[in-house]
């Protein structure tokens, strides 16, 4: 298992330099000059040529990869062209806000998708079926810009339920998360539970779930004791894959709530070119997407005997 | 007295195409320590039966419109969910056609043996475990100990019926169905099931129906053997009834095309032309079609006649067989 562990970091390797490789060319060679955006309109010849030495931009590409990854591999992105502050920093703080709203309103919505869809498994073609199966496309169809809408207006503004947006750190931010939370785990239920869905249906028709059923055990143990650690594989698959992009929590929800995450830093930095900022986003991103896929294939391990990894 | 005894049981789905007679009018009876085939290709309502005794029909589409199915004193059809479970896998167990998918994937081979103790018997883990083991040692499975954490797929086909006969037997029941158990399995692991089956039930004393479509598996086990046709009874009596003295033009149709080993045949014998369409049966003889004795006798519905004691037939012509043949 060790050596597994070990092998799929090392070959992990290659895909994260092929990701330092295209996000320096996007930004670096065909992303256009941020100095021009960044001096404004008429600034003279001097004046950018000095901004360009101080960025290092003035230098051969190769000097200026070989610095990029420097950068990567001491988790120091240097500072933001925007605010001049240090990029590890302002990670370091996004993060917190970040995922104070994405965890628990994934985690939640996770585990309420398996027991929704096990539930309208058990209860297949009935009423509880069809109804769920038909709010679960509506959840779908419908934008996540409608609910934030909608959600700001009747049951902040109106109602006075919640705050209508902002971030407090600590306790005190809990009432803030409270209704972007709920929007993401309405928005995210839907698509889940049709997909857990037509795993559970999946599995619930097997053979050894009519054995189950023969030994004399009831439907919740066939359930939870033999059709949910089957349809544990997709499921582990589904959730895993998500994980990293919990980090930049959600672009829509942060920006419409005021939550100063890493998601309004993204659209803030994409907004002003800020490209060691969105490089630094987009490389963490990759690094969380490789460990994930490692974490998904350990998963698998532990969740079927028939996996062993090699 | 039977142990389990079937009196007039219909059984219909609804489907797409109409309703359909899955079986109908039957009547059997299995006494202890018995052995009773039911015979019958693909679609007679060999394994619809089966299901309707441990009361695991899908109910709907599935629907018992008449019969009553009595184990002991209780008509299991009356039973509520709750009590039928606490007959399942305890009283009535069965076994399955295909080891490879009917045991669960990712749990070990020793819970699944365990797991009916655990439910039927209110023992601890360790007693559990302890008669886990020793079923495992009874059905032949050697390196018990080593083999009761392992996963199915460290099992050969042959070890995985074991693990299932295991299984069915964990709280002693007194009726096995066993449903082709070895249809899946190759010829000399086959040989071995069927010896296993029948020195367990020798010394258990429990009563078995065992589902196939293989006479040659029948000849090894049968003490009463029942042909199923289309949903109803063509033929029932003792083993040395339907092998020596078939009298169905259906079984003699069964028995014909068994390949002999001893005779050159170019090609194998079958019975003409298909099962009529369940959804669609017309009056009289359902073999009718297929038939090579068939008159205008056979479009009345035919009834069971008794030949010799216990050697039941239903068909109009059992007596010209003896010119015929």
């Amino acid at each position: 298992m060790l050596s597994y562990i070990i092998r799929r970091i090392i070959q992990a390797i290659p895909t994260l330099f092929g990701v330092t490789l295209v996000t320096f060319i996007v930004f670096n060679v065909v992303g256009g000059d941020p100095v021009y955006q960044m001096v404004g309109k008429g600034a003279g010849q001097k004046e950018i040529d000095a901004l360009r030495r101080e960025l290092g931009l003035d230098r051969p590409l190769y000097q200026q990869y070989f610095f990029y990854l420097k950068q990567i591999t001491t988790f120091d992105f240097g500072r933001s062209y925007a605010t001049k502050q240090k990029i590890s920093q302002m990670i370091k703080e996004g993060m917190g806000p970040s995922l104070s709203l994405a965890v628990p309103a994934f985690f939640f919505g996770s585990i309420l998708g398996i027991i929704i869809s096990l539930l309208v498994a058990l209860y297949r073609g009935k009423l509880f079926d069809r109804l769920t199966v038909v709010l679960s496309v509506a959840g779908m169809s419908v934008s996540v810009l409608a609910y934030i809408i909608a959600g700001q207006y009747y049951l902040a503004y109106m109602s006075g339920l919640f705050p209508i947006s902002g971030w407090e750190p600590g306790l005190r931010g809990v009432p803030f998360l409270v209704l972007p939370g709920l929007i993401w785990v309405i928005v995210s239920l839907g698509s889940d539970v049709r997909f857990f869905r037509t795993v559970m249906l999946d599995e619930i028709n097997q053979d050894y779930v009519r054995t189950a059923y023969a030994k004399g055990l009831g439907k919740y143990r066939v359930l939870f004791r033999h059709v949910l650690k089957n349809a544990m594989i997709p499921i582990i698959t589904r959730l895993v894959i998500a994980i990293p992009f919990l980090y930049t929590g959600s672009l829509l929800l942060e920006n419409f709530f005021s939550i100063p995450g890493l998601g309004s830093m993204s659209i803030n930095a994409i907004n002003s070119s800020d490209f060691p900022v969105i490089k630094a986003i987009t490389f963490i991103g990759a690094l969380l997407y490789v460990g994930g896929n490692i974490v998904t294939d350990i998963c698998y391990a532990l969740a079927d005997p028939r996996v062993r990894l090699k | 007295m039977a142990l389990l005894e079937i009196k007039d049981l219909s059984i219909q789905f609804s489907t797409d195409e109409g309703v359909l007679h899955a079986v109908d009018n039957l009547n059997l009876s299995v006494d202890q320590g018995k052995t009773l085939c039911i015979v019958g290709e693909s679609g007679c309502g060999k394994s619809v039966t089966a299901r309707a005794i441990m009361g695991l029909l899908p109910i709907p589409p599935a629907k018992i419109t008449s019969g009553s199915v009595v184990l002991d004193t209780k008509d299991l059809l009356g039973l509520s969910e709750k009590e039928m479970r606490a007959l399942r896998g305890n009283d009535i167990a069965m076994i399955f056609q295909d080891p490879m998918t009917s045991l669960n994937p990712v749990l070990t081979c020793g819970y699944q043996i365990q797991e009916s103790l655990h439910i039927h018997d209110k023992i601890t883990k360790k007693e559990a475990k302890e008669k886990a083991l020793a079923l495992m040692k009874q059905v032949g499975i050697p390196e018990a100990e080593k083999r009761f954490s392992e996963y199915p797929h460290q099992f050969s086909g042959g070890m995985r019926q074991r693990v299932m006969i295991a299984m069915a037997l964990s709280c002693k029941p007194k009726l096995l169905i066993a449903d082709e158990p070895t249809t899946a399995l190759d010829v000399s692991i086959q040989a071995q099931i069927l010896e296993l089956l029948g020195t367990l039930k020798k010394s258990s004393d429990m009563a078995m129906i065992f589902i196939t479509h293989d006479l040659g598996v029948v000849a090894e086990i049968a003490d009463e053997i029942i042909v199923l046709y289309a949903g109803t009874v063509a033929e029932r009596g003792t083993t040395k009834d339907i092998f020596n003295h078939a009298a169905h033009p259906y079984t003699l149709g069964l028995l014909e095309s068994v390949p002999h080993i001893s005779k050159e045949q170019e090609h194998l014998t079958v019975i003409p032309g298909t099962l009529p369409d369940p959804t669609d049966y017309q009056p009289g003889c359902r073999f009718y079609e297929r038939c090579t004795f068939h008159s205008d006798l056979c479009k009345k519905d035919p009834v069971e006649e008794e030949i010799t004691p216990g050697h039941r037939v239903a068909c109009f012509h059992y007596r010209l067989k003896d010119q015929q043949y």
